[in-house]
């Protein structure tokens, strides 16, 4: 069987993009305190492949995910966050990976928003696990907010989809359906 | 546009009802007021400490050094991280705590203070 160098190339790639979003994103002060919430913008490159046609196939994006999440432990040098985002993340991916496959008429924004919602909730179950059960009541808070983070990052890719056609059809093979 | 199918406004709908009711239900959770109360400091799932806020006349300060560091203030009626050496800092950004059931928890540190009413204290006056 023959390497696709591309294929090859282009994954690391969305794994870097996904450590560079990941680090800037931790810059970023949030005026909301709840533990847990944050933007998520490094789902914008898991979004991104997930509507990716062609040769982009489930396995590879979980690749980017591992290397997205693994790499940026060894950066921040944080085993307990780790268990967080790949809690969080792996929740997340589960949900749009159904959401895309269930309902084939999805909007990008739509699948976003459950992922949000489902990284959220993946974390205060960790949270719960770690502390106590009354970190439930962020419940709602968390809710709130992976909506807002989840139609923001949606609205990137989906906005990143409609300008650069001839882009995303390069990289992605054929048989992309913009939604 | 497939943006807005039928299918997708029925989707953004029921994302504005689920977004518009976790902003109520935080807003009723964040109003629930408790009297008379007491402070519980629970770290690495262990209750250390309870403290009768209304029985508090001198602001006090203590740190838990083990495992992590969180300095809290109690003050009357009022308990608070003042200073912490995790990343996050939202045990000190949650600010004091006195009333309601939104607790002080500091993850990295598996430090958590809650706030109990005593309205048993309470009847066991009145009565």
């Amino acid at each position: 069987m023959r390497t696709n160098v591309r294929k090859l190339s282009l994954t690391a790639l969305f794994a870097v993009i996904a450590l560079i979003i990941f680090i800037v994103e931790a810059q970023i002060p949030l005026p909301v305190n709840a533990p847990g919430l944050k933007l998520g913008l490094a789902n914008i490159i898991i979004l991104f492949m997930l509507f990716l046609g062609g040769m982009w196939k489930t396995q590879d994006i979980f690749m980017v995910f591992l290397v997205r999440v693994l790499l940026a432990a060894l950066i921040t040098g944080n085993a307990q966050a780790l268990l967080f985002s790949f809690t969080g993340g792996l929740f997340a991916l589960l949900v749009m990976l159904s959401m895309r496959t269930a309902f084939k008429g999805a909007a990008i924004p739509v699948v976003s928003v459950a992922g949000a919602i489902a990284h959220n909730a993946g974390q205060i179950t960790v949270a719960a696990l770690i502390t106590s059960a009354g970190v439930f009541v962020y419940l709602p808070a968390l809710v709130a907010g992976g909506i807002i983070s989840g139609l923001l990052t949606g609205f990137a890719v989906y906005f990143i989809y409609k300008a650069h056609p001839k882009f995303i059809s390069y990289i992605g093979g054929m048989n992309n359906d913009i939604r | 546009m497939k943006l807005l199918s039928k299918q997708n406004i029925v989707f953004f709908c029921i994302i504005g009802v689920i977004f518009v009711v976790s902003v109520i239900v935080w807003l009723v959770v964040s109003d629930i007021q408790t009297e008379n109360t007491t402070a519980l400091v629970y770290k690495n799932g262990v209750l250390i400490e309870t403290i009768s806020l209304s029985a508090v006349e001198t602001e006090y300060e203590y740190a838990i050094n083990d495992d992590g560091v969180n300095v809290i203030l109690v003050k009357s009626g009022e308990i608070g991280v003042i200073s912490a050496d995790c990343p996050t800092q939202i045990c000190v950004n949650t600010g004091f705590i006195g009333s309601g059931v939104i607790p002080i928890i500091c993850i990295p540190n598996r430090l958590e203070i809650r706030i109990v009413g005593g309205s048993h204290e309470l009847d066991a006056v009145a009565g």
